[in-house]
């Protein structure tokens, strides 16, 4: 009985505390620099070196892009496929100019399989609302000379 | 129906064995396990475990993926301790290389593997506790295992599927302030490690309810090649960090605790001090870890692991985590094949279950802890 | 990226293990292990030995896998009662069974295997030595196609009655979309 009792005082002890949990859809969960939510892109900064589509363990990733006058890539298209992607992380690890990164947006229900199919408009707009959200993490101006040296 | 069972009932019909079907879609069989009971009033004469609902063919798709690829997958085999999963799979690809790892990379992983063990550990306790029908613990491990998830959330970025580890070291060194907020996290841990011992250890509707029950001794787990705290349970002292020791765990000073009886109430009674044993492991970790440093190795771009075989393990949350890798000098493997402690311990439950009561149902399976996730692969 | 050819990995193989006998030599444990079992069964015994991954290991005829394991499990000096790792792999014509067995008292790992044919996989089941076998075996006669001889079970564990093929041989090609799901 006595083991009975003395569950019993921890039950009640807990009964003064603060809660713990979260109301989510009004208070949103704040998230770390770190975390992986679904990507956002920034086209300016991607040389199409096509690393990030090869290191991807489920081929989420498809990607085209041309050479312009000066010789130099631009992307034209940037789709990724967010039935399979499995949000791993290796896609922004390989990227040699952090084009590619990951937001904090993790609601990703949706009515129509067809609307997990992300484009690249879709992806730069994640980005533009990524900054407006954290103005002090935005992508650094030097990663753009980084670019132009990689490219050659 | 009705109406042929009344009829049943008066031809005098009487059922002696009654067949039952538990899951796939239970609450208390962990995920997507199915067991066919056979019982003869309340005493089950025979089960079978049936697997296979979340086999997605991991050993298949490794075939065809790279190194660096495997390791998200290896997250989603047992999903409730993907850290030790990870290393389990570095550790043998970095064997084969013949790798070396920063010191402090290794540090940071072993202070993630047993926080991962812990994370684990707290919900089975309080998952076998809403198993037998008590609510309050299940919701009170959450608050612990936040501050885990959390502390991993910040280390890795993801909250389940962490992808830490790489080969040859780990993705990320810990952010600032991160190593203190582990420090902090030990007293709150030990503290709560109390609060349930308080709560349960000595309940005696938990006692009645788990003593005696789902008894087997250490010469039946080895001969099932049962690992981990159910092997432990029945007073064997077997523990790979202790028995071949990989990582960096011949530098720290800890205990391997083990059972009497080999019931489920050891079984649980361990889990509380493991918990207890990992939390010394990461304040030793936190001490002697070197300030900085590299947290990943001299790592070709593509890894080519030389022909030849390679089998290595490390101590999971559930038991013995190996990974068999055939490789043939290219940069996917040839076969791989994974040890799953679940897969192999839960062998063990018909031969528990038979003779006992119905109601002991959940209570032994509950107590080997098993992830489908991994069962299945 | 040329596709894997079985064949060259048989090549590949021989000649690595070859190159591993130099090693064996330097080997107490892995010599002992060749000796004991020359010594107990005749010299035809072992079919090959040598190092792999650090681990002594010995290829014997498969109808005599289950007879090694018995008297390794019992003999004093080896004491290999726990089965660690169990598993298959496809080797093109043939198929090869793996078996790492630890002893839980005297801490060493030893590695014994076997090869069957691809055209006829049977070999005699280890349940009768490691009980623990037993859904590793189903594994295998489920995803590799190997027949265990006597197991108490055989039936597909992860896939369901009526699957065409073993996915885990290198010969498989996966079936189409429509073909998925179970036969009702």
């Amino acid at each position: 009985m006595l083991g009975f009792v003395k569950g019993l005082g921890v039950t009640l002890g807990q009964l003064p505390k603060k809660k713990v949990t979260l109301e989510y859809p009004d208070v949103q969960p704040e998230w770390p620099d770190r975390f992986r939510g679904v990507h956002r892109f920034i086209p300016d900064l991607c040389i199409v070196c096509n690393q990030c589509a090869r290191i991807c363990p489920t081929d989420c990733i498809t990607l085209s892009g041309s050479r312009d006058e000066n010789r130099k890539m631009h992307i034209e298209t940037f789709d990724i496929n967010f039935e399979i992607c499995i949000l791993c992380d290796l896609c922004v690890e390989v990227c040699p100019t952090d084009a590619i990164l990951m937001s904090d947006t993790f609601e990703l229900a949706v009515e129509s399989r067809n609307h997990l199919k992300l484009d690249m408009q879709w992806l730069v707009e994640s980005e533009e609302e990524y900054e407006e959200k954290y103005p002090d993490r935005a992508p650094k101006l030097e990663a753009v000379d980084v670019a132009e040296k990689g490219e050659g | 129906m009705v109406h042929r069972l009344e009829s049943a009932l008066q031809a005098g019909e009487r059922m002696e064995e009654m067949l039952l079907n538990v899951g796939p879609q239970h609450p208390s069989t962990h995920g997507v396990l199915r067991m066919l009971v056979r019982a003869r009033g309340e005493t089950i004469v025979d089960a079978e475990p049936v697997i296979g609902y979340l086999h997605r063919g991991t050993e298949k798709l490794a075939e065809n993926l790279q190194y660096t690829q495997i390791i998200p997958y290896t997250d989603r085999l047992d999903y409730l301790a993907s850290m030790l999963n990870n290393y389990a799979f570095c550790h043998t690809v970095e064997t084969a290389l013949g790798l070396e790892v920063p010191e402090r990379a290794e540090y940071l992983r072993v202070i993630v593997m047993e926080l991962q063990r812990v994370a684990s550990h707290l919900l089975f306790v309080g998952a076998y506790l809403l198993d037998l029908g008590a609510l309050s613990p299940f919701l009170y491990v959450f608050q612990e295992r936040e501050r885990i998830v959390q502390l991993f959330n910040r280390i890795c970025g993801a909250r389940l599927t962490y992808n830490y580890m790489r080969i040859g070291g780990v993705k990320a060194d810990a952010p600032s302030g991160w190593l203190e907020d582990v420090r902090d996290f030990l007293p709150f841990m030990r503290e709560r490690i109390e609060m349930y011992d308080r709560l349960i250890t000595g309940n005696e509707i938990f006692l009645n309810r788990v003593r005696g029950i789902g008894v087997f001794d250490t010469k039946t787990a080895l001969e099932y090649g049962i690992s981990g705290i159910n092997l432990r349970s029945t007073g064997f002292r077997w523990d790979l960090r202790k028995q071949q020791p990989y990582s960096l765990y011949d530098r720290f000073d800890f205990q391997i605790p083990v059972g009497q009886h080999g019931d489920c109430f050891d079984r649980y009674y361990l889990h509380l001090l493991e918990m207890r044993e990992s939390l010394c492991i990461v304040e030793q970790a936190l001490e002697q870890m070197p300030k900085d440093g590299p947290v990943i190795g001299k790592v070709p771009k593509m890894i080519r692991v030389p022909a030849g075989e390679y089998y290595t393990s490390i101590e999971g949350a559930r038991g013995e985590i190996g990974f068999y890798i055939v490789a043939d000098g290219k940069d996917k493997p040839y076969r791989m094949k994974i040890r799953k402690p679940s897969f192999v311990n839960l062998q063990l439950i018909p031969e528990l279950l038979r003779g006992q009561s119905l109601s002991n149902l959940i209570a032994i399976l509950g107590a080997v802890d098993i992830v489908l996730g991994e069962v299945d692969a | 990226m040329s596709e894997s050819k079985p064949e060259n990995q048989l090549d590949k193989k021989e000649s690595a293990s070859k190159s591993h006998e130099a090693e064996v030599e330097a080997n107490p444990l892995a010599d002992d292990l060749v000796g004991e079992l020359v010594r107990r069964f005749g010299e035809s015994y072992v079919i090959k030995s040598g190092m792999v991954g650090g681990v002594p290991s010995i290829q014997v005829d498969a109808q005599q896998f289950v007879t090694v394991h018995a008297y390794l499990k019992q003999h004093p000096n080896w004491q290999l009662n726990y089965q660690s790792c169990y598993t298959g792999v496809d080797y093109g014509e043939e198929l090869e069974v793996v078996s790492y067995v630890r002893s839980s008292s005297l801490l060493h790992m030893v590695c014994l295997k076997t090869r069957v044919s691809k055209e006829s996989p049977r070999l005699p089941t280890l349940t009768t030595v490691h009980p623990g076998a037993n859904w590793e075996e189903r594994e295998m006669f489920d995803l590799l196609g190997i027949e265990f001889a006597g197991h108490p079970d055989l039936r597909r564990i992860m896939l369901w009655e009526g699957y065409a093929g073993h996915p885990l041989r290198k010969d498989f090609v996966e079936p189409q979309e429509e073909s998925y799901g179970p036969s009702t």
